[in-house]
């Protein structure tokens, strides 16, 4: 069975465009495939998150299409797994 | 002045640090350090943010609070996204005192105020974490030539 956070995200990818539109660089607390609240911050996001829903009941994902870059760990996690 | 100091380790630079589950509070985070557990910290200055082994979120009971994607060399990766408190230990110098005078077994251990968001990575032999500049740029830090060696000044 997917976890909230799982399904969330899935949720989140096929809304980013629509999102991008009016909050790009903002920070979506969802909550049962819903937005919750849009926060300047992430750990704004996460603590209005914990309080209203509780560990494990909400996700906070960022409205932005940058991927970030890990260094040697984004280079080697490959073979890291092997 | 809490200094950092090491030497090269296979090319690599190692720290000790602590990583904790932050407390929420009524009005912010509290960061406490988890016993006297001491982490392997690979500092990257090439990674925008730090990364931990799926063990040692565990040890730690980090808490979960969504997803991110960064570049991987077969393309974006998605992984978890975890609250994480980061300490780093660091030898307490005082003024006119050399690195070498002070007492190795006198390590600090000093707390970042806030948490930090981190991803997951899979576990491997040689490190737990790796520090990228979302720690990093809170301190300065030098490599001598000379001595080999990585000084990172925790507080001045």
């Amino acid at each position: 069975m997917r976890d909230q956070l799982s399904e969330n995200y899935d949720w989140f990818l096929a809304k980013l465009p629509e999102l991008l539109a009016s909050y790009r660089g903002q920070h979506a607390l969802i909550h049962d495939k819903e937005i919750a609240g849009i926060f300047p911050t992430s750990l704004d996001a996460v603590m209005t998150g914990l309080k209203r829903f509780g560990e494990d009941n909400f996700s906070v994902e960022a409205v932005d299409d940058q991927i970030e870059d890990l260094g040697f760990y984004s280079h080697v996690s490959a073979a890291l797994r092997a | 002045m809490l200094v950092q100091r090491c030497a090269l380790e296979q090319h690599r630079i190692i720290v000790p640090a602590s990583i904790s589950r932050p407390i929420l509070t009524a009005s912010s985070f509290q960061i406490s350090p988890s016993g006297q557990y001491h982490y392997r910290a690979l500092v990257d200055t090439g990674a925008q943010r730090t990364v931990i082994s799926k063990t040692a979120i565990s040890e730690q009971n980090l808490v979960r609070i969504g997803h991110m994607q960064f570049a991987g060399i077969h393309g974006p990766q998605t992984h978890t996204r975890y609250l994480c408190g980061i300490g780093l230990w660091a030898n307490r110098i005082d003024a006119g005192q050399s690195y070498y005078d002070s007492e190795p077994d006198t390590r600090t251990l000093f707390l970042l105020e806030e948490p930090i968001e981190i991803v997951d990575m899979e576990p491997n032999a040689n490190f737990d974490l790796i520090l990228g500049w979302d720690v990093l740029k809170q301190f300065s830090f030098s490599f001598d030539m000379k001595t080999r060696s990585f000084e990172l000044v925790v507080q001045q």
